[in-house]
């Protein structure tokens, strides 16, 4: 009778043991999934950089072609027709300098967060000792597990920590996007009613045949507002969209905003 | 019937795109010509005006002679949907492992300098226990970290369908091709095939058990193979082989006073730095993550994939086919 109750409590205590190296080993697979999530993460939160770094590359593209396709054409056709009225100097500006280069700065991307591993906290001897004695070898199995799951879990939090930061730079690169898409859209806009006072001016500096007493108040009115409306796009294409620091620069932001106040008067007048 | 077409002159000015129906912006500004547009009666006026004034002269109006029964043109149009082509399968060298693109971080060390041990030999278990805790135990997760960028460096456009991808650019193409058709069969008879005919979207399979979905989610790929780096390393690198890379220093620390005021030193040992054997490790599991075959891996995933693209491709061109068969 009291062999079999051993052997009945034997059993128990085996099938136990097992269970407990079961649950061990499902905290471990439990431990990778959540690491290999984690790094899936971080890997995503580079991609998201490298596409808005990508697509606000391409916007800054845009509106470096915008701004040299307007100095090659309407600029150029405003220089011809005003030789002898010609005080605006058309010298490229801080804002066609800088497009040019078209890099942005990437330090500041290049410094997110390096994969960190979070690393195990070891049971001291003394705890292993302990642990081992008071609850078996299986159990402390189960508190390793356990330990690697909340590394594991850490991580996670960092790369959730690394992933907000991504999305903090993406921000940034849509605000540049937003930005630089804005500005061509406004100096297209600008440039297809300069294009028109350009060519209306030519008529009125034809029909006068140069000479300025053949010129009536309404042609004058013509070259006058053509004039201001090249000051106008002037400053629009001098004004950079970013300071010396690579900061965003307000004055890019007060050029848009007064270019398409001038847009606005410009079209309610039309 | 008239289109408009735009030259490599285009300066990106912008002045032909606004507010009109038949050219758009390209990313850099350019000027493209919307495909399947053909240029009504009532507007030829207006782009002929546009196509004067571009600045670059890059814009020009072609005549395309469309005279053709309703038969013929479906016969033009299946020909030109049966043509088209497959996506290619991509090129092993696409998937390269340039192990130094790599960079492996791991926590730091505790204990160093800490001169506590009576023995060179208790001082070489200690730094191997801390090793061991701070990176030997991390080699599956430093395996799976460095195989999850790789996945993500030369898989991505793959598996990834909310980045920029290789579907969506071909998706892309084959949708101008029926927008050309359905804006020919418009020109040409009066009446559009419809937008679903013109809507592209052929992808490999995308439910929760198929390749893209385990590769998107990390399940497929890298923890793989991160165990098998980590069996071959505890197998070929056993944590003793270590010991030669930690710095083990000794010198005589005072204890006590001894009995009759003497002073009492005894000599203790310390590890200095675990560093150069953590470093190892980190080149071994990158070296090891080469060595596996995540090269010829990754590419079989990325062909597995295109072969399902090009499956529902197929499809979907078919189903085209059979809208245009279904003419009368």
């Amino acid at each position: 009778m009291i062999i079999e109750l051993l052997i009945a409590g034997g059993a128990v205590t085996t099938v136990n043991e097992f269970r407990k190296i079961g649950k061990s080993l499902k905290i471990d697979e439990e431990a990778m999934h959540r690491y290999a999530k984690s790094f899936s993460r971080s890997a995503d939160a580079k991609r998201m950089i490298e596409q808005c770094e990508k697509s606000a590359d391409e916007s800054m593209l845009k509106l470096a072609n915008r701004k040299r396709a307007i100095l090659k054409s309407s600029i150029k056709d405003f220089l011809e027709i005003y030789q002898n009225i010609q005080n605006i100097s058309f010298i490229e500006g801080e804002g066609i300098k800088e497009l040019s280069s078209l890099s942005l700065s990437n330090a500041d991307i290049k410094q997110l967060g390096t994969m960190s591993v979070s690393s195990n906290i070891p049971l001291s001897d003394k705890e292993m000792i302990t642990s081992v004695m008071f609850k078996g070898i299986t159990s402390t199995m189960i508190k390793d597990s356990e330990r690697k799951l909340s590394a594991a879990n850490n991580q996670m939090r960092a790369a959730n920590v690394e992933y907000s930061q991504a999305e903090t730079i993406a921000l940034l690169y849509n605000e540049i996007k937003n930005r630089a898409d804005k500005m061509a859209d406004l100096l297209k806009q600008m440039n297809a009613i300069l294009v028109k006072s350009v060519a209306e001016t030519r008529k009125v500096i034809i029909s006068s045949d140069n000479n300025a007493k053949n010129f009536s108040r309404d042609d004058k009115l013509v070259v006058i507002n053509c004039i201001n409306w090249v000051k106008g796009v002037k400053e629009i294409l001098d004004a950079p969209l970013f300071n010396k620091d690579g900061e965003l620069e307000k004055q890019a932001e007060e050029a848009i905003r007064i270019g398409e106040e001038k847009l606005r008067e410009i079209k309610g007048a039309i | 019937m008239k289109k408009v077409t735009v030259s490599g002159k285009c300066n990106a000015c912008g002045l032909c795109t606004i507010d009109q129906k038949y050219l758009e912006e390209s990313s850099t500004g350019m000027a493209v010509a919307v495909s399947g547009k053909y240029i009504s009666d009532n507007d030829l006026q207006q782009v002929e005006e546009l196509v004067r004034n571009c600045p670059e002269g890059a814009l020009s109006i072609v005549e395309e002679v469309l005279n053709m029964s309703k038969q013929d043109f479906v016969k033009n149009a299946v020909k030109q949907l049966e043509s088209i082509a497959e996506l290619g399968k991509p090129k092993s060298s696409d998937f390269s492992f340039i192990s130094s693109d790599y960079l492996l971080s791991t926590g730091f060390p505790n204990g160093e300098g800490d001169y506590i041990y009576s023995t060179r030999d208790k001082a070489i278990k200690a730094a191997l226990k801390e090793f061991d805790r701070i990176a030997y135990s991390q080699i599956k997760v430093m395996a799976l970290n460095v195989l999850t960028m790789y996945k993500s460096k030369c898989l991505a456009p793959y598996y990834d369908l909310d980045s920029p991808n290789l579907y969506d650019e071909n998706n892309k193409k084959i949708e101008n091709i029926l927008k050309e058709i359905n804006g020919r069969y418009k020109a040409l008879f009066g009446e559009s095939l419809g937008y679903e005919f013109e809507t592209f979207e052929a992808y490999p399979d995308r439910d929760s058990n198929s390749t893209l979905r385990g590769l998107f989610k990390n399940e497929y790929f890298a923890p793989t193979l991160a165990s098998k780096v980590e069996k071959k390393m505890n197998a070929e690198y056993p944590i003793s082989q270590y010991s030669c890379y930690c710095y083990i220093n000794d010198r005589e620390v005072w204890e006590e006073k001894g009995a009759f005021g003497r002073e009492k030193y005894v000599r203790r040992y310390c590890y200095n730095s675990i560093e150069n054997a953590v470093d190892h490790l980190k080149e071994n599991v990158i070296r090891n993550v080469s060595y596996t075959d995540c090269q010829a891996s990754a590419h079989a995933f990325a062909c597995s994939l295109i072969y399902q693209y090009n499956y529902n491709m197929k499809k979907e061109i078919r189903e085209r086919i059979d809208i245009l068969k279904r003419l009368k």
